[in-house]
């Protein structure tokens, strides 16, 4: 059985990783917003890896 | 009457404010390259490719991170707790799997011409690196969930567990520099390196800058005592009177007989002594591996090297009318500073002590334990799990029925500690539950390392 603390621990732990998760992907949609894709720039960016263009 | 406010106490106030402070500058330290690289930000590379971005600058950051959270910061341990840390360290690591995982594993999904990467033979250096570190990371998780299985020693462990820590971080640096992408600008990777280094500093720090104050501020054994049980006290004064450390009942420091202040096996023992004379503290250690077995031939004027206080078991830190304290073994040696203390600070506030053992001969501190129970407000009562046949007290295991037997009907504001072995304590707490003390209100600390 957990501790009061390693419970409130955990809980903190999960909240933690949602909240990065979630800011992940609020990144990956923020950049593709906030500058052109790489495909649309001439000539795409040569260190750009196996682009879907 | 209020006990004396001591020494100690302060550094619980003002804590709620310093806990809210750490985390939101964890939670901004963990962030701050995804925020960075929005500064003369690159061009996207679709939704997918850039998540994967993400997940492998976060892992990255959250890798430093770790450094920090194990290198017993007083800063920024005490308003948590070293068990807390050490508890969201570990389960922390999950989430730095799954983002150092998931990092490839998007690429792979999204295009299969990334598979190629995995031939470490023909790969290009930045996807070896990337390799290397997510190997040695995988590595560094199972060494530490089967140290036991594999017979790890614990100084190995501590070791390996280091050195592939710089590995991964290691890396994983160079991967991302030499990738180029989001960090193709000279402040950008100046940045990084800054970054990561900064992280392993603090690991350079705990193991060689403070070990040398360690040494300044060393203790000298008094005296070794045996205690009964298989456990030996040993009392220790400072060599300097600046050495002295105020602390309160029921933490625990890192203590090194002898030996070396840079040695890197320091083991966790909770102070036996009252907290109103630092001047002269004491532990009691039972000698069940290979550094406590040894402890009863440490002679008197030897060298011992504290790191501490540390812990946020102890009754300074609630309001509490009374106290149930629980002990499992060696689990009393904590009650013995909270019951010490207590009665220097002339607290007159009722404490039950139940003390479980396996019989008499286990039973630690009882010369001690009689002598504080001439104090009408304290109560001890053994229970022996497999006592004599003339054995007269309580028998078996710590249950509900123990404690309501001599418990008052009401416990609204009482509060129980619990210390010892890992099922026993994990009984007691429930039993503690069970007897009518509320969950916020019974406290434990656990301390299995690996």
């Amino acid at each position: 059985m957990s501790s009061h603390r390693e419970l409130r621990t955990s809980r903190a732990v999960v909240v933690f990783g949602l909240v990065v998760l979630l800011a992940c992907i609020g990144w990956a949609i923020l950049v593709q917003d906030v500058r052109p894709d790489a495909c649309q720039v001439q000539p795409p960016p040569p260190n750009a890896q196996y682009l879907h263009c | 009457m209020v006990p004396a406010a001591a020494p100690a106490r302060a550094q619980w106030e003002g804590r709620q404010a310093r806990v809210v402070a750490w985390r939101l500058g964890y939670l901004t330290l963990a962030l701050a390259p995804l925020a960075l690289c929005l500064i003369d930000l690159d061009p996207g590379r679709g939704f997918w490719v850039n998540l994967s971005v993400a997940a492998g600058f976060v892992a990255l950051s959250l890798l430093g991170l770790q450094f920090l959270l194990a290198a017993r910061w007083p800063r920024a341990t005490t308003p948590f707790g070293a068990d807390v840390l050490l508890q969201f360290h570990r389960q922390v690591t999950v989430l730095i799997v799954v983002l150092a995982l998931g990092h490839p594993t998007v690429l792979f999904v999204w295009d299969s011409r990334f598979l190629g990467l995995l031939d470490v033979v023909s790969a290009p250096m930045r996807a070896k690196l990337a390799v290397l570190s997510v190997v040695a990371l995988l590595v560094l998780v199972a060494t530490s969930i089967w140290r036991t299985t594999l017979r790890l020693s614990y100084p190995a462990w501590q070791t390996l567990h280091a050195g592939l820590a710089l590995v991964v971080a290691g890396a994983a640096l160079a991967h991302v520099i030499m990738i180029g992408y989001y960090v193709d600008q000279r402040w950008e990777q100046v940045l990084w390196i800054a970054y990561t280094a900064a992280f392993v500093w603090v690991g350079v720090y705990v193991r060689v800058v403070k070990p040398i104050g360690r040494y300044r501020r060393r203790f000298r054994v008094v005296a070794v005592t045996a205690e009964g049980g298989g456990s030996h006290g040993l009392e220790l004064e400072p060599v300097t009177p600046a050495a002295a450390r105020a602390f309160a009942p029921g933490q625990f420091a890192w203590i090194m007989v002898g030996r070396s202040p840079f040695a890197l096996t320091y083991h966790p023992f909770s102070y036996a002594s009252s907290a109103e004379h630092p001047e002269r503290v004491r532990f009691v250690i039972r000698g069940i591996g290979p550094f406590t077995a040894g402890i009863g031939d440490v002679r008197a004027g030897a060298d011992v090297y504290v790191d501490g206080p540390w812990g946020h078991f102890s009754p300074d830190r609630v309001d509490a009318s009374a106290w149930v304290l629980i002990a499992g073994g060696v689990g009393i040696t904590p009650m013995l500073s909270i019951l010490l203390t207590r009665r220097d600070r002339g607290d007159h506030r009722p404490v039950w002590l139940f003390q479980a053992a396996r019989d008499e001969e286990s039973l630690v501190a009882q010369d001690l334990l009689a002598e504080l129970a001439a104090d009408p407000g304290v109560t001890v009562v053994p229970i022996l799990s497999r006592p004599a046949a003339t054995w007269t007290g309580e028998r078996g295991r710590v249950d509900p029925d123990h404690l309501r037997r001599y418990l008052p009907a009401d416990l609204g504001e009482v509060h129980a500690f619990v210390c010892g072995p890992p099922g026993m304590t994990d009984a007691a707490c429930a039993a503690a539950q069970a007897a009518g003390i509320a969950p916020r209100a019974v406290h434990s600390e656990r301390f299995s390392m690996v």
